[in-house]
């Protein structure tokens, strides 16, 4: 008998084996229906609501129609700007004092913290600052991006930190052994070889606190109008999606579906560019 | 070797990961314009010490060193010296080749000399050149200065590195088992390069491979446990090893 | 000198009381490295023997036409060894690289292998010689001392194979100094033969025979000490060779 040809139970391992994969192909499919779901409803019921007039006008009245939510992407964009610009210098010092210098004492506490900051549910972030900022100076801009940047800060410097961590030790010895004093290794080394996944990470969490709500319930609360300047009430996109879901009125229901197809269409886009970014960057290396 | 002039003299190194300690006393000069291989078993301190020659073994955590290495009559590690200056003196280059990620050839070359405060483009690439023809690598990358330093061949990046390392004029140059990484013939080229270049400065190289520390060093050290069992001209320790440690080692027997 | 020998007999003791747990890694090598001894020594019998026939022949025991065909086919042996020997050397050295002592030793047998076939070829040319020598009382003498040459002269060839086999150094330097002796008997005959020849001038053709087998006796036994010399050099590193 060749000593290759099959036994019974070589059979039957091959047989389970293609049964396996059939549950598991399975699975992998009802897992496809929630996305497959919610992109459908939403585009459903968002798209008829998508106009010019969605992007700039302000919400109308209820009894009238019509209308948009210019108002809400403006503080959107505004609020997320602001907090960016908090945020991401704030967020990539701590990644980086964390990746490169970690025999610090207080790199560890830092770490730990972070570690903790990004398990706090926003909610109980939008509190804190409710406390801190609005009592005192009342809802604005301001301290919906001042909330948004405590969300945004852990999230930035751990993407900062790992992504620093996964340039290899001796590609630092060598800045080092050039006679670059450390600093000069980071600025000049570091952070220009690993410059598009450091993006990437920052898109990221961008695309993350453009969707969050519970915070901004807090702290920038929302307005019926375009906001005047930064320490007025503001609204954003996610907060008005919110109010106008659970308002009653049809004519608001179909602007927040509008709302949530624009938002998701955006955090789409982020992804997807993000994703190019890295495929490009990866063939680049791989070159 | 006496009538040589000596540049490096180390005196009583000792070398520690926390409380450990990796390298045992070790003394031993090294002569302008030759090129010291060390050889041993793993972990036997070789790394670690060339790490010594340029400061770079306390970057590592918890390590330390004690004792002298002088270096042009000064020793760097007084109080008063400052690492960064003695690295400009003393390059390094390691296993694996490690272009700078993202930057191109040219930059990899450029970005020491730049640090050295060179921003003028004609001279910049003037220094680029001599540094490249120098690594023997100039006529290879003449016309892709451009591309990015990774997109080399292994060979071609260690090559790069020992370029990047030359322009800015070092005294001497450690090499941390740098063609461990690499086939036959790009060994052979680094070899060689290796050969030209102690015309100009002085090679300190650790390898595992004792046929190339054989063909290419003048003289070899024998590390064994952190200890130094034997420092003499290569040709006397390949042929007629004085310490029986060192004939066990070289000859394939280990205790 | 000595305090080198010295120096490195310290050394081997230290190597000795340290070897309970050393392993050597080199097994394809070791393996070569015995294969060369064993032919060396394989000529260094031919070469003995040969001397040894030589001997019988010019003594008397033997007739040279009942050893022709043992000494031819020694000849044959011995460079047929000399083939083999030589291309072992070579190829170790391409394919070991070997360094130090396993370096000395191919290096040693590369030398050992032309001094044995130049000592083959001696041994053979002496035993076609002998068939033209005479007898006479006053060649008495002349044939007590080629005797002792003859003896001197194999031991010295056994001698230095043992130290090659042993990589000895002691036994190596008694076959320096067995090299004296036969020195002084070549002197002696050469002196003897001489007076006989002047004496009795129908003995010259005897005579001449004399100094030609005791000179190649003496080159054979040059050689032997050349091997002794390379076996003090494989264990030692150093050459003595022309007092350096």
């Amino acid at each position: 008998m060749n000593y290759l040809s099959p036994t019974p139970r070589d059979f039957y391992r091959k047989y389970f084996s293609h049964f396996m994969m059939g549950i598991l192909a399975l699975l992998s499919c009802i897992a496809l229906v929630p996305f497959i779901a919610i992109s459908f409803f939403i585009i459903q019921k968002g798209w008829d609501g998508l106009s010019l007039g969605f992007f700039t006008e302000i919400p109308a009245p209820p009894a009238e129609g019509g209308g948009g939510m210019g108002n809400a992407l403006l503080g959107s964009a505004v609020i997320v700007g602001m907090a960016s610009l908090l945020g991401i210098p704030w967020g990539m010092g701590a990644g980086i004092f964390m990746s490169e210098y970690p025999g610090q004492k207080l790199g560890r506490i830092l770490r730990f913290t972070i570690d903790l900051l990004t398990t706090v549910p926003s909610i109980v972030v939008g509190i804190f600052i409710y406390h801190l900022v609005v009592i005192h100076y009342g809802f604005s801009a301001f301290a919906g991006a001042l909330a948004l940047c405590v969300i945004m800060l852990p999230i930035v410097a751990k993407s900062t930190e790992e992504i620093l961590r996964l340039v290899p030790q001796h590609i630092r010895e060598a800045g080092l052994a050039l006679g670059l004093p450390r600093w000069r290794v980071i600025i000049n080394i570091l952070i220009p070889g690993t410059y598009s996944m450091l993006i990437t990470g920052v898109i990221l969490a961008i695309a993350r606190i453009a969707g969050e709500t519970a915070p901004l319930l807090f702290t920038s609360l929302g307005n019926q109008f375009y906001a005047q300047n930064l320490s007025e009430p503001t609204s954003t996109l996610p907060v008005q999606i919110y109010e106008f879901a659970k308002s009653g009125f049809k004519e608001l229901e179909s602007l927040a579906w509008s709302g949530a197809l624009v938002l998701i269409v955006f955090v789409f886009l982020v992804n997807l560019t993000v994703r190019s970014i890295l495929f490009l960057y990866k063939r680049r290396m791989e070159k | 070797m006496k009538t040589d002039t000596v540049l490096l003299q180390i005196k009583n190194l000792k070398a520690y990961f926390s409380s450990t300690l990796v390298l045992k006393d070790i003394s031993l000069d090294v002569s302008t314009n030759k090129v010291v291989a060390l050889i041993g078993p793993s972990g036997c301190g070789k790394s670690t010490f060339i790490r010594c020659l340029n400061r770079m073994h306390e970057e590592t955590p918890e390590a330390h060193v004690q004792g002298e290495v002088i270096l042009n009559k000064q020793n760097i590690y007084a109080p008063s010296a400052d690492p960064v200056l003695i690295r400009r003196k003393v390059g390094m280059v390691f296993q694996k080749p490690n272009p700078f990620p993202g930057m191109s050839i040219f930059d990899n070359v450029a970005l020491g000399l730049r640090l050295l405060g060179i921003r003028k483009r004609s001279v910049l690439e003037e220094k680029v050149h001599s540094s490249l023809v120098q690594a023997a690598l100039w006529n290879e990358v003449k016309n892709i200065l451009k591309r990015p330093g990774t997109s080399l061949s292994g060979g071609q990046q260690q090559r790069l590195c020992i370029a990047r390392t030359l322009a800015t004029t070092p005294s001497v140059i450690l090499m941390d088992e740098p063609t461990s990484a690499l086939d036959p013939v790009s060994t052979m080229r680094i070899e060689e390069l290796i050969r030209h270049l102690v015309q100009t400065v002085t090679v300190v190289i650790v390898t595992h491979n004792m046929q190339q520390a054989s063909r290419i060093s003048d003289n070899t050290a024998f590390l064994l446990n952190g200890e130094l069992v034997e420092y003499e001209k290569t040709s006397r320790l390949f042929t007629n090893p004085s310490d029986p440690r060192t004939e066990q080692y070289i000859t394939g027997r280990f205790g | 000198m000595d305090l080198k020998l010295k120096k490195h007999n310290a050394k081997i003791k230290n190597m000795k009381a340290k070897k309970q747990n050393i392993t050597r890694f080199r097994s394809r090598l070791d393996e070569r490295l015995n294969y060369m001894k064993s032919l060396a020594c394989s000529m260094g019998e031919c070469v003995e023997q040969t001397i040894s026939d030589t001997q019988e022949v010019v003594f008397g025991k033997a007739v040279l036409e009942q050893k022709l065909t043992s000494i031819k086919k020694r000849e044959d042996q011995i460079n047929s060894l000399q083939l083999k020997l030589s291309k072992a050397c070579f190829r170790a050295l391409a394919r070991q690289a070997p360094v130090a002592k396993d370096l000395r030793l191919i290096l040693t047998c590369l030398y050992a292998n032309t001094d044995l076939e130049r000592m083959g070829d001696l041994a053979i040319n002496i035993a076609h010689r002998t068939k033209k020598m005479d007898t006479d009382s006053s060649l008495d003498s002349c044939y007590t001392t080629l005797e002792k040459m003859f003896q001197s002269t194999i031991q010295m060839v056994q001698l230095s194979m043992q130290a090659f086999m042993k990589e000895d150094t002691t036994l190596a330097k008694n076959v320096l100094e067995m090299d004296d002796v036969v020195d002084s008997c070549q002197t002696q005959i050469k002196e003897k033969s001489k007076k006989v020849m002047q004496d009795k001038p129908h003995l010259v053709p005897t005579g001449v025979e004399f100094i030609i087998v005791s000179n190649g006796l003496e080159r054979i036994a040059d050689h032997s000490t050349n091997i002794a010399e390379e076996i003090i050099f494989l264990q030692t590193g150093y050459d003595i060779r022309h007092g350096s």
